[in-house]
């Protein structure tokens, strides 16, 4: 008792000494230290040398592990305990502590499995590729979602709910199939249309189980229930394998291992049915009534898979003679890939949709409204007229036609929704609102009123929101405001008009940055300059050439003179217009949030102006703007030199103006100059993007969302024809860019002082 | 005039070229050409446009002049130009003004590849005056009635700089394409490579599902060529997954996420 003790003393010397400086509980150390009795010195040894390692992350899962210790080591050889406590980390940072510890508890199967090569596998690892599979399968976005602990899978219609992770089967390979099985039949279940409209509004949220309610007139509604879920599966498997062939004949050889459970004792009298699922051909173990009447029913829904009421009337008829002959029989259980029939969550998506169509055709019609003219013109007189309500509260003749007042009635487009009228006006919906809208009528019937009352409430606070302190009038080429869409990864789609974007002039300012700039560089301004004309070529004919537009005449005659002295004749006898000229038309994008300020935004400026210097003497075309702005309803976009303005004192001036404003959203900044570029022809476009850190703004935008609608937003302008390049002056840039815009896309500068020197470098070789 | 004709003779199409018809094309371009109205063709590329021209071409008995725009096509690749020969400087036509002389089709394809200041030359040529001024030669030629103008474009992945000039658009009578209904798409495949009926259903559907990934990344969906060429490459013995993965799945896209998933779905459909 003694020895144990001080043993016990010694061991918990050690641990202290191993987690110093922190003083964890002594009982709690104290009782897990003892778990460690039964192990040999050797043992304790190696499990004491992994504490350091896990004590910084979490001190609770350290505890946990030493309670765990001796367990582990009992199936876990010695060497790979290091190996497991790598994985027990990875498991901790990605799941929490509840997960860790299911991976301690069960050593066989989290671990060892893995490393003799029998994997499961992740949804995430798989979803890269099953998610286009499914949006492609379904012919629009289907998301793949995981499921809470210990639910069965199931679709609501709009997503797909999978298992975390699947490890039914000893490979990998084999359980990726099985998400793919998975995802294919539930989507087989929408196509089937076994969620159908008439059968989901019947159920209400307090009902306990749709399934049952709906078979509540049989003795045993379970069973029925089901039943009716084999016969639909049967309806979407005779689909799959008519539509997926390749899919059915790799997937087929996995189905009886699911189909069979491991006690045949557990085995259900009607087994037979769901063995027969595998080539969808059924073998009765007895000929009696039950067999009789399934066989009938299958072969009449394998005739007309596509007719949607023979399943409920197979399992009414089936059921009533299962449950005579084996009173009481429990429900077939539903295999893993058919997972669960929930109405109560079809009904849900079904309503959420229609609230986000709603909402999304609310605020994109809102967007629209607030771009045409005579809108703001209204509201800016209402204004004036002193109303303060917009003169939007008073709408009451809000109408939704198909077609403008007066015209005649179009027979072709009857269907669609192409006009709204508002104060007995006809307005033209945009192409994207019109399906949206045509969705909405297919669901309700009609637009109802409110939601175009309430677009027209919303227009009205964002017009005003531009209009007061005379913005509108304020600076040069003020375009008023634009929308742009912004890409959300999470759903992999577009917020429709979520930003609003407008240009704001900066005012020029008279400083003594220009000239001290200039003179700091003086030098490294004259190389640059050199350098530059080098570069320089124009579109100029060359003569006596052997093919070309036209003749050129000088070299006719003297051709013609040589022939008539004898002499052997020249063949170079055209003009050809030689168009070798440098096509290339540049936006330079600026940084201009709050983490510019000091240091970096003056190196910023200073490169602008070494760059523009250097530039004067090429005839390329070149546009400067800054961005910053705060929200998603408050993007700005400073024009500092608009591409066909000269580089003057003016835009010197405006350079000594940039400073550091306030957060960085990107994207719009970004997809405002793809448009700009739609007016510009060059054949080189170029959009450089300079900037210090990561996309963020004030809301949510960050992470992950800021750098996915960044990296969406570039490429967006490179399908526009446009090659975007950042250069960052992030030293952790490394981490996120080579994603956000691609590899050799970008370009890191460790040494912010170097970048006045760098920047012009950098774009001699983007564009030569 | 013999020397023309000649020239032309290689433009003739002398079989009847397989085409399905849509919807009315087929007579609106034959009404558009007995009232000399010029034509435009848009779509995303491989859904027909080329055989509806040859087609027409054929259908109206004409020569088929056709000319593939690209940025350094100049006014006088198209309306012609001198050339010397033995001492003597020789006018050679273009395509253009060969097809104005026979009374043929000129069909300039993708001719927003072309630049703005060559296309300008097709407009008096695409109103009502019918003409092509030869400046070189101080020449004006007038169409004859059976000359017809066709041009055409695909909206969808040039950038949008590319686009028409709003006058040169607004001269022609412009009819869209778009890739077919399954049902016919997969008779067209079937035609054109001649294989099974359920392989076609197999390779439409394969294409419709890539065209769902519009959004997911890839510019454009499987045209029905390339869903042609996948199928002439299965009529001829190879493994259809093996066909899909050369000619769909990797002419479509490069990048590795992408090519998985259509894997996944070429895996499922054959």
């Amino acid at each position: 008792m003694q020895t144990a003790e001080s043993a016990l003393q010694s061991l918990s010397t050690r641990f202290y000494a191993l987690v110093s400086p922190s003083l964890p509980n002594e009982w709690e150390v104290d009782a897990a230290l003892s778990a460690l009795d039964s192990l040999s010195p050797d043992q304790i040894d190696l499990v004491l040398a992994q504490v350091p390692a896990i004590w910084p992350v979490s001190q609770s899962l350290c505890l946990s592990y030493l309670d765990e210790a001796a367990n582990i080591l009992s199936c876990l050889p010695a060497e790979e305990l290091p190996g497991w406590v790598q994985a027990l980390l990875d498991q901790y940072e990605s799941s929490g502590l509840r997960v860790a510890q299911r991976f301690m508890a069960d050593v066989e199967t989290h671990f060892l499995c893995r490393m003799r090569g029998e994997m499961g596998i992740r949804l995430s690892e798989v979803s890269g590729r099953l998610q286009p599979y499914a949006g492609a399968l379904a012919g629009q976005e289907m998301p793949l979602l995981p499921l809470a602990e210990g639910e069965s899978v199931y679709t609501d219609t709009h997503a797909v709910y999978l298992p975390e992770e699947l490890n039914i089967f000893p490979t990998e390979q084999e359980n990726a199939l099985l998400y793919k099985l998975i995802i294919s039949c539930q989507w087989g279940f929408i196509r089937v249309g076994t969620f159908t409209a008439a059968q989901a509004s019947h159920i209400k949220e307090d009902t306990s189980d749709p399934l049952l309610t709906l078979f509540s007139s049989s003795n045993n509604p379970a069973l029925q229930g089901s039943l009716y879920h084999f016969f639909e599966t049967v309806r979407v498997f005779s689909l799959l394998y008519r539509e997926l062939p390749g899919l059915m004949r790799e997937a087929c050889p996995l189905l009886p291992r699911l189909c069979n459970p491991k006690d045949p004792v557990e085995q259900h009298p009607l087994a037979w049915l769901q063995q027969g699922l595998t080539a969808l051909r059924w073998h009765p173990d007895t000929d009696n009534a039950i067999s009789r009447c399934a066989m009938d029913w299958l072969n009449r829904i394998l005739a007309r898979p596509e007719e949607r009421n023979l399943s409920g009337s197979a399992a009414e008829e089936l059921a009533p003679l299962v449950e005579r002959r084996y009173p009481g029989c429990p429900p077939l259980p539903a295999l893993l890939f058919q997972g669960e029939l929930r109405w109560h969550e079809v009904a849900k998506a079904q309503n959420l949709r229609r609230e986000q169509r709603a909402e999304l055709f609310m605020s994109g019609l809102a967007a629209h409204l607030v771009q045409l003219p005579d809108f703001q013109k209204r509201l800016k007189k209402d204004d004036e007229e002193g109303s303060q309500q917009s003169g939007m509260q008073g709408q009451d003749t809000t109408l939704i036609r198909e077609r403008p007042a007066g015209s005649e009635p179009q027979k072709q487009d009857a269907e669609s929704v192409l006009y709204i009228q508002l104060d007995n006006q006809d307005i033209a919906l945009p192409e994207e609102l019109r399906q949206l809208a045509e969705e909405i009528r297919q669901d309700l019937g009609e637009i109802p009123a409110q939601y175009i009352t309430s677009a027209a409430g919303q227009a009205g606070e964002g017009v005003a929101a531009l209009l007061p302190g005379g913005q509108a009038d304020e600076g040069e080429g003020f375009q008023g405001q634009l929308c742009y869409d912004e890409w959300d990864f999470r759903r992999k789609g577009y917020r429709r008009n979520w930003c609003l974007l407008s240009e704001v002039a900066l005012p020029p300012v008279q400083s003594s940055f220009i000239p001290t700039t200039l003179e700091k560089y003086r030098g490294q301004i004259r190389k640059l300059r050199h350098q530059f004309e080098l570069m320089q070529t124009s579109e100029r004919f060359v003569r006596r050439q052997r093919e070309g537009n036209d003749i050129d005449v000088d070299a006719l005659v003297e051709s013609l003179a040589d022939t008539l002295a004898g002499r052997s004749a020249s063949e170079r006898l055209f003009v050809r217009l030689l168009r070798d000229e440098r096509d290339i038309a540049v936006y330079f994008l600026v940084d201009m949030s709050n983490s510019t300020e000091g240091w970096v935004g003056k190196v910023i400026k200073e490169t602008l102006v070494v760059l523009c210097e250097a530039l004067q003497v090429l005839n390329d075309r070149y546009g400067i703007y800054g961005f910053s702005g705060m929200r998603r309803l408050r993007c700005e976009l400073f024009p500092v030199k608009r591409m066909h303005e000269p580089y003057n004192d003016t835009v010197r001036r405006r350079i000594g103006a940039i400073g550091p404003r306030e957060y960085t959203r990107m994207a719009p900044a970004i997809r405002h100059m793809t448009r700009l570029f739609k007016e510009v022809e060059a054949k080189i476009r170029l959009l450089v993007l300079l900037t210090d850190g990561k996309p963020e703004d004030y809301d949510d935008y960050k992470g992950e969302y800021a750098i996915e609608d960044t990296r969406h937003a570039l490429l967006e302008a490179r399908t526009a024809g446009i090659h975007p390049f950042c250069i960052t002056v992030d030293r952790k840039g490394h981490e996120y860019m080579a994603h956000m815009c691609g590899e050799n896309q970008y370009i890191c500068i460790d040494s912010i002082k170097r970048l006045p020197s760098r920047m012009p470098q950098i774009y001699r070789s983007l564009t030569t | 005039m013999k020397q023309y004709s000649k020239r032309l003779d290689e433009h003739r199409i002398e079989e009847e070229p397989f085409y399905l018809p849509i919807g009315e094309e087929i007579t609106i371009a034959e009404t558009a050409h007995r009232r000399g109205l010029p034509l435009l063709l848009k779509g995303p590329t491989g859904c027909g446009k080329t055989r509806f021209m040859q087609y027409l071409a054929w259908k109206l008995q004409l020569p088929l002049v056709t000319v593939s725009c690209h940025d350094d096509l100049s006014t006088s690749d198209l309306v012609g130009r001198y050339l010397i020969r033995s001492g003597e400087a020789v006018w050679t036509d273009g395509p253009l003004t060969l097809a104005v002389r026979a009374g043929a089709i000129c069909y300039l394809d993708e001719i927003v590849e072309a630049r703005k200041d060559t296309t300008v030359v097709i407009h008096p040529l695409a109103d009502d005056r019918r003409e092509l001024p030869i400046e070189k030669r101080g020449e004006l030629l007038l169409a004859p009635d059976p000359f017809m103008l066709a041009v055409s474009y695909n909206p969808g992945y040039q950038s949008v700089l590319k686009d028409l000039k709003t006058s040169t658009r607004q001269r022609f009578v412009a009819l869209a394409f778009s890739y077919p209904e399954p049902e016919q798409e997969s008779r067209i495949v079937q035609r054109e490579s001649d294989m099974d009926t359920a392989l076609a259903n197999s390779l439409v559907k394969l294409g419709n599902m890539t065209r769902a990934l519009k959004d997911s990344g890839l510019a454009e969906g499987a045209s029905t060529r390339l869903l042609i060429q996948a199928g002439k490459l299965i009529a001829e013995g190879i493994a259809p997954r093996t066909a899909c993965e050369v000619a769909v799945c990797q002419a479509l896209t490069d990048d590795p996420e992408l090519l998985e998933a259509l894997s996944e779905m070429v895996s499922s459909l054959f």
